[in-house]
């Protein structure tokens, strides 16, 4: 991309948001490229497949990674839980066509910090960028109906081993709850009698918490995994 | 009887692979079928051979046969070499050896029992005929060989009949049943082919429908962006995206029926297909399967407040459905951002003669065990939520 011709409006050359895409189809890189760069941002790397992305994202450590879930080899889920291990400060936009519940939920788990329906206007893509890229959470309904339904999930499932588990406080629930219906912040705060920061601080924390268990899941599962190793060999 | 018929009919095709193993197979049957025949022929006339009119007559014939033997076995070991000429002289040969066998043996030698110079080798011509060209020609074949013999010695004897009989059902059977192996083959095949382009075109189509899908859903994004055709545009692109994706993913939704129990639905899928430009669905990742007769009220439901919502919360009015599961119940709530409604509105919605559309929700829902509640306000759109209970 030309980056040295244009000072993107009102974004100080030097300092502006370097941006991966990655996507199997030409007309979207094309499409999203070119809305982005308008908006200010760097193209600096693209790719067609989870190979490419890995290699590039590697390479390139941008700053904000937008990711198609619907690529090869591997996935963009699993690119997501890849890179994600390797460079927990990367900043992951999952997008997708939508019905991929499963592979967003899990892209989010593994520390994706928001995610878009691929419909989504050319202002609101690079609105979720720069937010992505300042480290806010991007929540679309739809995330907010998953997120809640995982927790309902990991809720019935630590009932089943009389464990406590994560849990949502009731204003997370209600923020979350109002999001997937497809509330505004502003409509939300209006509701709840809070500021509009503190709607977007709930959000970013359910995010948080379910990354962190899912972390903490993970942990446990390699420990109680050495632990039966331990037991088999005495 | 019939369908043995219809499937020798249909034209077996005999320069396919599998075809022609198969026919190599017959081919060298009917070798060692000649070949040992050949050698009855040699043993009977060795026998009787003294007492024959013309002895040197009949050891010329014998090296005929025996040579005949060996040069149709090595013409017939290759597909080349099964012309309609062959075969000719091979009945041509089978022929004549009938023909003149009362005058090599004599009457009184002949007339004991009726055997030919070539006995029973001479099925081998019409065998070969109507194995390798058509059973009709063999059988002809066949006819031609028994009724020569007839001609030759006019007389009512049943060993002369015999063999006639013999002749034609022993060519026409054998016939028939390679051309009925040769059938199935083909038919195998066909088969084969048909299940080899149906998974070919099933890949072109999971092609051609990502390629539709990301098009339409690029033209939902790039439309709004031209002007008021270009919305148009992408609102039409949005609702066919959204009814593609629902007929490619109805599959999933039926095979989630569990068979031994009682047919279950995933509410999830059922739900999705309410998605449109004004319609966004929010659910949980996992399925949510429930019996079918409440999948289908729940969805009838769901149509009949999104009716509502299109009717009179305005042109513009978007709508929000959200899937939860707690515990034991299913939670659907659905807002609209359009102009609202008074408790009275909501009330006399429906249309005349029919409940309000309030009271036939409630009605419904609590036919279910649940409960429905409605949220209303001038200028604050509408907001449903259905508690239904779930085994």
């Amino acid at each position: 991309m030309n980056e040295q011709s244009t000072d993107g409006q009102g974004v100080r050359a030097g300092a502006r948001t370097r941006v991966m895409l990655v996507d199997d189809h030409p007309m979207w890189i094309e499409a999203m490229g070119s809305d982005l760069t308008d908006h200010g941002f760097q193209i600096v790397a693209t790719a067609a497949n989870g190979q490419e992305a890995l290699r590039r994202a590697r390479a390139t450590r941008p700053d904000v990674l937008v990711m198609d879930l619907q690529i090869p080899d591997p996935d963009g889920a699993t690119c997501t839980e890849i890179l994600l291990k390797e460079f927990p400060s990367m900043h992951v936009l999952v997008i997708s066509a939508s019905g991929e519940r499963q592979d967003v939920l899990r892209a989010v788990k593994a520390g994706a910090k928001g995610y878009l329906v691929k419909s989504a206007s050319p202002e609101e893509l690079s609105e979720g960028v720069r937010r992505t890229a300042a480290g806010d959470a991007v929540f679309t309904p739809g995330l907010a109906g998953l997120v809640l339904g995982e927790f309902r999930r990991m809720v019935t499932d630590a009932a089943r081993f009389n464990d406590a588990g994560p849990v949502l406080t009731t204003r997370e629930t209600e923020v979350l709850r109002r999001v997937a219906k497809g509330m505004a912040y502003r409509e939300i705060a209006e509701e709840l009698f809070v500021s509009h920061r503190t709607v977007q601080n709930h959000v970013q924390n359910v995010l948080r918490k379910l990354q962190l268990h899912n972390r903490v899941e993970l942990t446990l599962y390699a420990i109680e995994q050495g632990y039966s190793e331990g037991e088999d060999r005495r | 009887m019939s369908s043995v018929a219809r499937v020798v009919s249909a034209s077996a095709r005999r320069d396919s692979a599998g075809s022609q193993a198969l026919l190599r197979q017959v081919y060298r049957v009917l070798n060692l079928l000649r070949i040992g025949l050949a050698v009855h022929a040699l043993a009977v006339n060795l026998q009787r051979g003294a007492a024959a009119a013309h002895p040197g007559v009949l050891v010329g014939a014998m090296i005929v046969l025996v040579a005949w033997t060996g040069i149709v076995g090595l013409v017939h070991s290759r597909p080349s070499g099964r012309t309609a000429w062959w075969s000719v002289a091979d009945v041509a040969v089978a022929l004549l050896l009938v023909a003149t066998s009362e005058w090599i043996l004599g009457s009184p030698l002949y007339e004991r029992d009726y055997l030919s110079v070539p006995v029973f080798w001479s099925v081998c011509g019409p065998l070969a005929v109507s194995v390798g060209h058509s059973v009709r020609l063999g059988v002809i074949a066949a006819l031609g060989v028994g009724v020569t013999k007839i001609v030759v010695t006019p007389t009512v004897e049943p060993g002369l009949w015999s063999t006639l009989i013999i002749l034609v059902f022993v060519a026409g059977g054998v016939g028939i049943l390679v051309e009925f192996l040769l059938a199935s083959l083909t038919e195998r095949d066909r088969a084969f082919a048909e299940t080899a382009a149906l998974a070919e075109r099933e890949r072109l189509n999971r092609i051609v429908h990502d390629g539709v899908l990301q098009l339409l859903t690029l033209m939902e994004r790039e439309g709004p962006g031209l002007g008021p055709r270009g919305a148009r545009l992408a609102e039409l692109a949005r609702e066919q995206e959204a009814r593609l994706r629902v007929l490619l993913q109805d599959r999933t939704v039926e095979v989630s029926r569990n068979a031994d129990q009682e047919a279950r639905r995933d509410l999830t899928s059922v739900l999705d297909k309410h998605a449109s430009s004004t319609v966004t669905i929010s659910a949980m990742a996992d399925e949510v399967p429930v019996d079918l007769d409440v999948a289908n009220e729940v969805d009838a439901v769901v149509t009949e407040i999104l009716a509502n919502v299109r009717r009179h919360a305005g042109p513009t009015a978007q709508a929000w459905l959200l899937l939860e599961r707690e515990g034991n119940e299913i939670i659907v709530s659905i807002r609209d951002n359009g102009v609202g409604a008074t408790p009275e509105q909501l009330t006399t919605a429906g249309e005349r003669g029919h409940l309000g559309v309030r009271d036939s929700v409630i009605g419904r829902v609590r036919d279910l065990g649940g409960q429905a509640t409605v949220r209303a306000a001038a200028g604050r759109g509408v907001e449903w939520e259905l508690r239904i209970p779930v085994a």
